[in-house]
């Protein structure tokens, strides 16, 4: 069975930083780690193919860095932001990643996104913390193949694997 | 192998190049490519095709669609599927089917005794019987469901899969007739999204099998032309072969794909949500209710003129029309059109259109005025009919034929757009309900507003895609609407029941559940007048076709029978889903292994390999009970892993605990207020177990809090309530306390969490290699440290959740299974035993550690529980305070964590099992009402030798030293009331 056209892989663990606070802290963001963190939930900064700022509402952000930078990074952020409340954290191990990359990724993704994922409205660039399957993903359109992200909290990596590769016929 | 005999030479639009062998009730048969079951076993001459439900009367085809009332078949082989309804079932090769509601077969059906007695078996039937005595109800259950037939549930799993998928579109058209396609040429164009859906194998709806023409020429040709164009707009999806079978809240449709384009996928069930929906389901023929209505050979008249045109096949040799309208000549004059011997047109009317008249006069048919059929003769195939003048009953003659095509008017397909939220109106033109007022952003357009000419139908579809395009921001240009054939008007007269000719003769008024008018009449004098009320009482309308084509006979029936306006009665309510939707399609993927999103940890897979028992122990983690040996059984394994652990050394994965970073200025105010004690003291480095309560005083959970840093702590909360509490928390974070400096991040999946217990954990962790001193003086009980074990950065922490000397490593994710098998490597030496879940429940059973979800039930209090010790006194407010104290000012007796000793120690007393006095007599299950407490968990303990168990007993602290009873199912047992600590009693092992 050779299923749609679309491959399934799993991604190894990249570093991410969980980030709450006010406006002040997308200026620090914005001075340390030359990163601006998006304004708007479900809308993202992608800086390079590593640095990638998620808003996930008006005061939550997830920063995606090289993995191995994340102390260092965090450490300038708490500098940065100085007394100003906030709330940063490694979750680099919080979340597990999947790409699913073909001509029909779409029509793979639909069997568990309820969301409009059309190129007209999700497309290259788009983002959005959804439903997915029987769990929770942030989704990312990296590119116009299409291919997209696919980020689970890390012990449902296997279960969101396993639906993929039935969702795409490959089992 | 039988020849198709009912098959004309030329015609219709099979490929008759493409044969096609199947089986129907075990007889070898041949079709055509783009056949469905029913036009096949027509062209075969095949016109018993099942039983019905109740009388087992034999029954043929009745409709070429959805709307099919007896012939329902039961598909065998690998896709077996009960009740599929032959008309809308594409032949393909080796299909396999046979009839439901027969036995021992179609042709000789020993059910067929309840038509001879059917006088005793009217409506309500069941309700009357079988209600005496009570205790047989199982008894005539089991026997109904024997008589009452219908196909069977596949046994075996489905070879292939079935499949969801969300879609979401500016325009959904449901319905691919003239009036669908048009809308959807006029919406495509414009560029908007469209997903137009249609059940039948091909678009053009009744133009398949139709005469007519479209701009001079055969109307197929036009819609061949409009697919194709549909066809090559990017942004318009079309699929045949779907059904819209549910219309819900804000736009939301569901649609069942029955042979999607990938041969793996068997169904797939479109969720699709929607800003405009066009309605252009089209309209169904309803039949006439009169004497022998349901005898096989009698046929909606369109159904017959579809299978005539385009199927190429001859649903008799001999036809005669009944009819009340003229838009039903047409079907006449189709079949004489294709060599059909048309005897007669016996219309109830005597105003018939005079120009149809003298076409159908022209082609041999004799029209008869005035007159109604009277008498069907011939039990398993109409042979012929007797007919007689309306009104007087006088006039009968006789009419040889073998097919009666039957035209009652036409009922437009409103069920969606009820269901939608529409309220039907009733047209009393048309003597049938159409659509009402759009609730939601839906238009209906062409023959399912009653507009059935074709012209009316493409000059609504055209103007409804135009106008919900532009209503979605996609304006376009008008298309001229088509020339077509001329249409005259039905000019109905309605006609809800002919007379019968005899008290014990019987119309049906639905043929799927066998409800006659009688039925209707006795529901009525029996003061079900409310048609909903009727409905059930008589079933009418509940059957596999949900009364597609009947219901509006029995409502105007009704409205004869009570002299009302069909307007008022109404009509019953339309609900999902419009035609069946196979149990599979509904669950979709979600089934075997992914039926739930079992959660790892990084240790899963290790045992899985190693003997481990998993199973689901809250939160979706998959967890081991125990960590079997070959041949070893679960009691076996749990006493050797809990010996393990209070003897030598133990290692747990403890990863699915809940794990909250809170950080802020505010985090210690917000402890105190969430937990029962104080929090102000804690320095870094430190942890402390704490009590989170409701707001209502009951127990939520309890855990260890550990202080990372000055204003950063990390909460350990249990692992099947780590989302409740994180909610909980949340809640109280943004609507009572937003005034808070504090910030919570979920991180339960961030950290693997490996904790080694036992007398000999000390020596593992000094064999693994750590880089700080775990010396007792050094590295206390509840302190915590930043380190590096097995050459990996963690976290150790000493708590515990078994009573002994432990230490809890706390490590990314991705070391987690490195850091295992290191500790494992380590602790060789001392036999270092992985212990599951159910030994550490014991280990915490003998140590009496609470688990909020068990000792406490929704009743009990902290202090019931014996935890009062936790409860700060000299704080300020916190949740679950005032409630707390109100139990206590209350006073009385409350139910309090005890331990048990049973008296026989290898009785282990299960979980639930009530407690009562020892001295009540009574043994039987009625006695529990009198319980006193109730076992909250027991165990065999192998370090003690003995069973124990933790109990909630009324007063119990105050009867330490008293026996009671546990109840179970099969025994009675003593126990004793004592302390609910077993073991250590002064916790000195887990503080060494």
């Amino acid at each position: 069975m050779s299923g749609y056209d679309a491959n399934i892989e799993c991604l190894p663990f990249i570093g991410f930083l969980d980030l709450r606070g006010g406006e002040a802290i997308r200026l620090a963001c914005s001075e340390c780690l030359s990163v601006t963190l998006p304004a708007s939930a479900n809308t993202l900064i992608s800086v390079d193919d590593e640095r990638v700022a998620y808003c996930i509402s008006s005061d939550h952000w997830i920063l995606q860095v090289a993995d191995g930078s994340q102390q260092a990074a965090l450490q300038s952020l708490e500098i940065a932001a100085g007394d100003v409340s906030h709330s940063f954290v490694d979750v680099s191990d919080l979340y597990a990643r999947i790409r699913l990359s073909g001509t029909e990724a779409r029509a793979v993704l639909a069997q568990g996104v309820s969301i409009d994922i059309h190129p007209r409205v999700f497309g290259v660039g788009a983002t959005a913390r959804t439903g997915f399957a029987k769990t929770t993903a942030q989704l990312h359109c990296v590119d116009e193949t299409p291919t997209f992200i696919i980020t689970v909290f890390s012990s449902y990596q296997q279960y969101a694997l396993d639906w993929l590769q039935q969702a795409a016929g490959k089992t | 192998m039988v020849e198709q005999v009912s098959r004309l030479d030329a015609g219709g639009r099979v490929d008759r190049v493409q044969k096609l062998a199947f089986k129907f009730n075990g007889r070898s048969y041949t079709g055509y490519a783009g056949d469905t079951l029913a036009s096949a076993l027509m062209a075969n001459g095949v016109s018993v095709v099942g039983r019905s439900f109740k009388y087992h009367r034999p029954r043929g085809i009745m409709s070429a669609g959805a709307e099919e009332t007896n012939a329902f078949v039961q598909i065998l082989g690998s896709e077996e599927e009960p009740n599929v309804p032959a008309t809308t079932l594409p032949l393909v090769k080796g299909l396999d089917a046979h009839s439901v509601n027969a036995w021992p077969s179609v042709n000789f059906d020993v059910g067929r005794v309840t038509d001879l007695l059917h006088r005793f078996f009217p409506a309500g039937f069941y309700y009357k019987t079988f209600m005496w005595p009570r205790d047989r109800w199982d008894w005539y259950g089991q026997f109904i469901r024997r008589v009452a037939g219908w196909g069977t549930a596949p046994k075996t799993a489905a070879g292939k899969r079935y499949e969801h998928r969300y879609h979401h579109c500016d325009v959904l058209i449901v319905g691919g007739g003239p009036a669908g396609l048009a809308a959807a040429l006029s919406a495509g164009r414009s560029g908007a999204r469209v997903l137009l859906v249609d059940n039948q194998s091909e678009f053009g709806g009744y133009l398949l099998g139709s005469s007519a023409e479209i701009n001079a020429k055969p109307a197929m040709s036009w819609i061949t032309d409009v697919v194709a164009e549909l066809d090559g707009m990017p942004e318009v999806v079309c699929l045949s072969e779907a059904s819209a079978t549910g219309y819900y809240e804000q736009n939301f449709v569901t649609v069942l794909e029955r042979r999607p384009d990938k041969r793996w996928v068997r169904e797939r069930l479109w969720k699709v949500r929607a800003r405009q929906v066009v309605l252009a389901t089209g309209a169904i023929e309803r039949p006439i209710t009169f004497v022998d209505n349901d005898r096989p050979g009698i046929m909606l008249a369109s159904a017959a003129s579809t299978y005539c045109l385009r199927y190429g096949v001859r649903a008799g040799r001999k036809a005669a029309l009944f009819t009340n309208n003229d838009g039903s000549y047409r079907h006449a004059i189709e079949l004489a059109d294709s060599g059909v011997d048309v005897a007669a047109i016996i219309d109830v009317r005597t105003n018939a259109n005079a120009d149809l008249c003298k076409t159908a006069a022209a082609k041999g048919i004799e029209v008869i005025l005035g007159s109604h059929v009277a008498r069907v003769i011939g039990k398993r195939r109409v042979r012929a009919i007797e007919i007689a003048a309306s009104g007087t009953g006088a006039q009968r003659r006789k009419i040889a034929c073998d097919l009666l095509l039957v035209s009652g008017g036409w009922n437009p397909t409103i069920h969606l757009h009820s269901q939608s939220g529409g309220k039907p109106l009733y047209d009393e033109r048309l003597a049938t309900f159409i659509p009402g007022a759009s609730v939601q952003k839906e238009i209906s357009a062409g023959a399912c507003t009653g507009h059935f000419t074709l012209a009316q139908c493409l000059s609504d579809g055209l103007l409804a895609g135009r106008q919900v395009a532009e209503s979605c921001g996609y304006p376009s240009d008008t298309i001229d609407a088509p020339t077509c054939t001329d249409e005259t008007d039905l000019n109905l007269q309605p006609i809800w029941e002919v007379p019968l000719p005899h008290r014990h003769s019987r119309a049906f008024v639905d043929f799927n559940n066998d409800v006659t008018t009688k039925d209707i009449r006795l529901a009525e004098r029996e003061g079900y007048r409310s048609i909903e009320l009727a409905k059930r009482y008589t079933t009418a309308g509940m059957g596999l076709d949900q009364g597609k084509s009947g219901n509006v006979n029995i409502i105007g029936l009704m409205a004869d029978i009570t002299d009302t306006a069909p307007g008022a009665i109404g009509t019953t309510t339309y609900r999902p889903a419009y035609s069946p939707v196979s149990f599979g399609a509904m669950a979709g993927a979600d089934n075997g292994d992914l039926i739930i999103p079992w959660r790892r940890t990084p240790i899963t897979d290790w045992f899985i390999a190693n003997g481990g028992h998993l199973d689901e122990t809250g939160a979706l983690f998959r967890r081991p009970l125990y960590i079997a040996k070959p041949g070893e059984s679960a009691r076996d394994a749990i006493n050797r892993e809990a010996l393990a652990v209070r003897n030598g050394v133990g290692i747990y994965d403890g990863t699915p605990l809940g794990k909250i970073s809170i950080k802020g200025s505010d985090a210690v105010t917000f402890l105190d207020r969430v937990y029962t004690n104080s929090w102000g003291k804690l320095p870094v480095g430190r942890s402390k177990f704490g009590f989170m309560l409701h707001d209502d005083g009951r127990l939520l959970d309890d855990g260890v809090t550990f202080r990372l840093a000055d204003d950063h702590y990390l909460m350990s909360t249990g692992s099947g309530v780590a989302a409740v509490v994180l909610k909980h928390l949340e809640k109280l974070l943004h609507c009572e306390w937003p005034d808070l400096d504090v910030y919570l991040t979920p991180v339960s999946d961030q950290w693997a969490v490996i904790c080694v217990c036992g007398p000999n954990a000390r020596e593992v962790i000094r064999r693994a290699e750590t880089d700080i001193d775990i010396n007792p003086e050094a590295f206390k009980f509840l302190d915590t440290r930043y380190c590096r074990v097995a050459g990996i950065d963690a976290r150790v922490s000493r708590v515990t959740y078994t009573g002994e000397l432990s230490f809890e490593f706390v490590v990314p994710t991705r070391h987690g299974l490195n850091l295992w098998e290191a500790l494992l490597e380590a602790g060789k030496e001392y036999d270092i035993t992985p212990i599951g879940s159910d030994t550490s429940m014991l280990l915490r059973t003998e140590k009496a550690f609470i688990a909020a979800g068990l000792e406490g039930d929704g009743y009990a209090n902290i202090y019931d529980v014996g935890m009062g010790w936790v409860v700060a006194k000299n704080k300020g407010d916190f949740i679950g305070k005032r409630s707390t104290s109100r139990d206590i000012n209350l006073g009385g007796p409350r139910p309090e964590i005890v331990g048990l000793l049973p008296e026989d120690s290898n009785f282990v007393p299960p979980k639930g099992a009530p407690i009562l006095e020892s001295d009540t007599a009574d043994t039987s299950p009625d006695a529990s009402r009198n319980m006193v407490g109730m076992v909250t968990i027991g165990f065999h303990s192998p370090n003690l030798q003995r069973s124990i168990a933790l109990a909630q007993v009324q007063d119990g602290r105050s009867r330490i030293g008293d026996t009671i009873n546990v109840y179970t199912k099969s025994r009675v047992v003593s126990a004793q009331i004592c302390e609910p600590v077993f073991f250590d009693p002064d916790g000195e092992r887990m503080r060494d």
